[in-house]
């Protein structure tokens, strides 16, 4: 059994051993310790604020670039402020792709639905690998693994292949048929999964409900969190890929926004002023659904379901 | 079984308590199990066995994409990769990358995300701000970590304030292009993970935590013996990611340095990926590289899931 | 045959194999007017310019043309990765850009058409283009391909710094050494010559030496005279200190360096020009062509051409395209939009090259270059090569141990596989 699954949550008898032999110490509210506490609050804040600007700078240095001409972008010392501000690199990006807006159509449309379709079947076996018993299933798990270690290059051909006979070359189908589900995510959930206590399934299994019932209206709404996760990392996942688009899809009007933008990088006349506004505007998407997203990231969910 | 990575096998005494409680309910759970297995056994069948057949078979070959007769070659491609500079190069260029990624980047993201967890003011901000590498574009990042490694850069410049002063070319530099590539992809990845293990910690009960603060435990204390063992599943999980990930790098060497100087970043997928598209007549040495690889990084997510994921009994 | 077969038998599972597509059959017929089609032509689109262009010249040539149809369809990005993967499942393109590395793998194999009774057939002949440019495309006598267009590689230097130093404009290999060296001051070199054999070879070629043996069956790089060549080479960066990889100086490539005012010479191609007038327009530069190494003149050719699938069902078709996308209508409009060098003879005396000093010593060039390429394994020759330029110019080797490394590193791929 894993360990967080044997936990029986919210109960104070079973807590872990570490904790159980923990020695006891009363706590005892004083002067000096709040003194310890106004220090320890400055050196968290530095250590925030420090871990920020090691993190973020790189963005926020996309931004500014995206405002600044193209010698400026690749300038050597770089600037950090745009010495002039070129807010119309935006524009040039969005006029300058021939059918932009199809590609943004493209994009969100397949990035959309391939974050429903994992979601769903991402937990969905992810659950029966962690839960149930089945035959051949320490088999079908190795099998996943076995073949995520495989570099993917090896597969490009015959899969094109494959999908050329299927007649989706040049379709969403192709795509769709990729990534309806993706071992690693199923591995992600798998392992979360694990993480639920049984007791909640023990119970609606004396109350007669079935399995997939189970995944659905108990599991599921528990695995909250991970369902967040994968959604996010499937979201940018599928929103930045552009190598699989670039060997599916055969007319301009089937491509997204990432195998547009790099219509601006040739070998030699890189247009880096439009390469950022581009960069950034196809960032935008992804930074917005984590910022909704990472504000569900919330403790408690998994204690909602208890009794 | 030998070869079981199955996420949990139960110790044969919990299985028979269970199978007893249960009862009828053994045969439900079978079909259901693979009912619910169906959908990645359909993926299976149509998009990987078939290109993993393919990938095996080619690589007894001497074969060409475009050529019409591609000769059976038996072992040869194999037998080769053991002489072959290059590739022994690449394995190890590779192997000491995923040794060091992987390991910090777990740590560094099991800490950012043990920091974000935590109550503190601007925790949005924080958590919105620290995930942005993975999202900022590589031609972004790229163009940041050229001046970083600059020899009048931003590296140098910070070793300058605190005393070292060096001009060190650290992309051209056959010592320090490779750890240069491995700072670069913990500081794009680790948020990735981070946001792994933040959902993770979302599990976690508090009730957990309290009883442990009305214990007296301190945080680092409550980090080591209640957060890392209830995350074991999860730091599994970020761990294999991580080596299968690392051990398929290909992007960063792509991009910043195509391998060099003097192979210092040559990594196997880039090898691969070479032999594949670049040269003629290579594709079978290119599968059989592709399946050592493999064969490496199976191994190692077998065993760290038997040093990570194996289960607690209390 | 058999293995191919069963590689598609066990990829497809179980379904049919499709045909490569495409229109209507074109018959017999004698008449270009007669010729109806519908054919796939891709081009490589990573850049909005030429691709824009392109999409311009497929109209006119359907406006021409009314009974056959093109549709385009443009590779971004990795173009023969991408048409690689298509002929391999027989699904590429009826015509197609052809790159010397496209060229290198997919003639050998037979997947390109060869043109040289079309040719004929349809009034297009090998003298209309520089021959210089049209070696590339040949194979056992047979033409696979027309050259669109080229670049090659002439002196830039920077007018403000050489007049700042009173310099007046190199005319040889002696100037060059000596100016570079005066002109390197503080963080500014004289030049900027990097590990890349795409600029090596033209001094390799210059002074009498050559990367594969006559017959393309062996690598021959640690000749005298490829020795000789890397010494003067890294004489400049190392002995005289008066050029920098362009990394050192703070840029990504050396008409970037060039571009930055960080060096006052580099060795680049027509690419340079656009570049410039766009990324750094207040830089002042003029050109000289490579000037007479010790055995000879040299430059390299880097060029691209239109050909078609061997597969096509619509050649008759495919060879018009060619005809229309290689042929003086197009060139002379691609010349007047500043975007690439000319492949035709014709096209020398047009006024968008004889007014413009630094467009002519590129086309002028052409005819002392030699073409860049060096058959099925070149990028693992290409990639022996550059090691040794790395080793020598990071003082980690001397010329000669790296050459010959190259060599064996070379000959192994050229027997390997």
């Amino acid at each position: 059994m894993a360990i967080s699954g044997s936990l029986p949550v919210g109960s104070e008898i079973n807590t872990p051993v570490s904790i159980a032999t923990m020695p006891t110490k009363p706590r005892r509210e004083t002067d000096s310790t709040e003194r310890v506490n106004a220090l320890e609050v400055v050196v968290r804040y530095a250590l925030y604020i420090v871990i920020t600007l090691f993190l973020f700078v790189p963005f926020v240095m996309t931004v500014l670039s995206s405002f600044k001409t193209s010698a400026e972008v690749i300038a050597f010392p770089p600037t950090l402020l745009p010495t002039v501000w070129h807010p119309e690199n935006y524009l040039h990006v969005l006029t300058q792709i021939d059918g932009f807006p199809r590609m943004v159509f493209n994009s969100f449309f397949i990035t959309f639905a391939a974050v429903a379709l994992n979601l769903f079947f991402d937990s969905l076996v992810g659950y029966a690998f962690a839960r149930l018993e089945f035959p051949f299933k320490n088999t079908l798990f190795a099998i996943m693994i076995a073949t995520m270690v495989i570099p993917g290059f090896v597969f490009i051909v015959p899969r094109y292949i494959m999908l050329l006979n299927a007649h989706l070359v040049n379709t969403y189908g192709a795509l769709l048929v990729l990534y309806f589900l993706q071992p690693g995510y199923i591995l992600l959930m798998t392992q979360f999964f694990k993480s639920i206590p049984r007791d909640l399934e023990e119970a609606a299994i004396v109350d007669g409900m079935g399995w997939f019932g189970i995944f659905w209206k108990i599991i599921l709404p528990l695995a909250r969190p991970a369902l967040l996760a994968t959604g996010i990392l499937t979201f940018a996942g599928m929103w930045n890929g552009f190598f699989d688009w670039l060997i599916y899809m055969q007319d301009a009007t089937m491509f997204n926004i990432q195998l547009g933008l790099t219509t601006f990088r040739s070998v030699y006349q890189n247009q880096w002023d439009l390469i950022m506004a581009g960069s950034v505007l196809a960032i935008l998407p992804i930074l917005l659904v984590y910022l909704v997203g990472q504000r569900y990231f919330v403790r408690g969910i998994a204690t909602t379901g208890m009794k | 079984m030998a070869v079981s990575v199955v996420p949990e096998a139960p110790a044969a005494t919990a299985k028979v308590r269970r199978r007893q409680k249960r009862g009828g309910m053994a045969i439900a759970e079978r079909r259901a199990g693979l009912l619910f297995v169906t959908p990645y056994l359909i993926y299976f069948v149509v998009l990987q066995l078939a290109a993993l057949v393919f990938a095996i078979w080619v690589s007894f070959h001497h074969y060409d994409l475009l050529a019409v007769d591609n000769p059976f070659v038996g072992l040869r491609n194999y037998a080769r990769l053991t002489v072959n500079q290059d590739f022994l190069i690449a394995m190890r260029n590779t192997t000491e990358y995923a040794v060091v990624v992987v390991i910090l980047q777990t740590v560094f993201a099991l800490l950012l995300a043990v920091l974000l967890d935590s109550k503190i003011k601007g925790r949005n901000f924080f958590r919105s701000t620290w995930y942005t590498p993975s999202i900022a574009s590589s031609v972004v990042i790229s163009m940041v970590f050229l001046y970083v490694y600059h020899p009048t850069g931003l590296l140098n410049s910070i070793l300058g304030l605190v005393g070292i002063h060096t001009s060190e070319a650290y992309l051209e530099s056959t010592t320090w292009a490779l750890p240069a590539l491995m700072f670069l992809a913990i500081w794009t990845t680790a948020p990735t993970f981070m946001l792994m293990f933040l959902a993770a910690l979302q599990d976690i009960p508090k009730e957990v935590y309290e009883a442990a603060a009305v214990d007296g435990a301190s945080a680092v204390r409550k980090l080591f013996s209640i957060t890392i063992p209830l995350l074991r599943p999860i730091i599994f999980l970020v761990v294999s990611l991580g080596i299968i990930g690392c051990f398929q790098v290909f992007d960063q060497m792509f991009i910043m340095t195509s391998g060099g100087p003097l192979k210092a970043t040559l990594s196997v997928a880039l090898l691969i990926y070479d032999n594949l598209f670049h040269d003629v007549g290579t594709v079978g040495v290119a599968c059989a590289e592709a399946i050592v690889l493999g064969i490496v990084i199976f191994a190692l997510t077998l065993i760290s899931r038997r040093v990570i994921d194996t289960k607690i009994e209390y | 045959m058999r293995s191919m077969r069963l590689g598609l038998v066990l990829a497809a599972v179980g379904s049919v194999l499709l045909a490569a597509c495409g229109g209507g059959s074109t018959g017999g017929a004698t008449n270009a007017a007669d010729v109806s089609a519908t054919i796939r032509a891709a081009n490589w689109g990573g850049n909005p310019t030429e691709n824009a262009l392109v999409k311009k010249y497929e109209a006119d040539f359907m406006t021409l043309y009314p009974k056959i149809k093109v549709t385009q369809e443009e590779i971004p990005t990795n173009f023969e990765d991408k048409i690689k993967t298509e002929m391999s499942a027989n699904n590429e393109p009826d015509a197609m850009y052809v790159s010397t590395a496209l060229m290198n793998f997919a003639a050998p194999a037979g997947r390109l058409l060869d043109l040289t009774s079309l040719m004929s057939k349809w009034g297009v002949s090998s003298d209309e283009y520089i021959s210089t440019l049209m070696t590339p495309w040949q194979l056992n006598g047979k033409q696979y391909a027309l050259p669109k267009d080229f670049g090659d590689l002439v002196l830039f230097y920077n007018k403000s710094m050489f007049s700042a130093a009173g310099l007046a404009t190199p005319a040889s290999w002696d100037d060059i050494k000596a100016d570079a060296k005066t002109l390197t001051k503080g963080g500014v070199k004289g030049l900027s010559l990097p590990a890349d054999a795409a600029r090596f070879d033209a001094f390799l070629l210059g002074f009498g030496g050559q990367v594969l043996s006559s017959d393309k069956t062996k690598a021959v790089l640690n000749s005298q005279q490829a020795q000789d060549a890397l010494s003067y080479y890294s004489s400049f960066q190392l002995q005289d200190k008066s050029s920098a990889l362009p990394d050192t100086l703070g840029a990504t490539w050396p008409g970037d360096a060039f571009g930055k005012q960080k060096a006052a010479m580099v060795i680049e191609g027509g690419w340079l020009i656009p570049y410039m007038h766009d990324t750094y327009p207040s830089v002042s530069y003029g050109s000289i062509q490579l000037p007479k190494f010790p055995v000879k003149q040299s430059s390299l050719l880097f060029t691209n051409g239109w050909g078609c699938s061997a597969k096509t069902k619509n050649q008759d078709a495919c060879m018009l395209f060619v005809k229309y996308m290689t042929g003086k209508v197009v060139q002379q409009q691609v010349l007047q939009s500043g975007f690439a060098l000319p492949s035709r003879k014709d096209l020398g005396s047009d006024p968008a090259i004889t007014a413009n000093p630094d467009v002519k010593n590129l086309f002028d060039s052409a005819v002392f270059a030699t073409a860049w390429t060096f058959g099925p394994h070149e990028s693992k020759i290409n990639d022996a090569q550059n090691a040794a330029l790395q080793s020598v110019l990071l003082g980690k080797s001397d010329v000669k141990t790296a050459l010959d490394k190259a060599e064996t590193d070379a000959n192994a791929a050229l027997s390997g596989g």
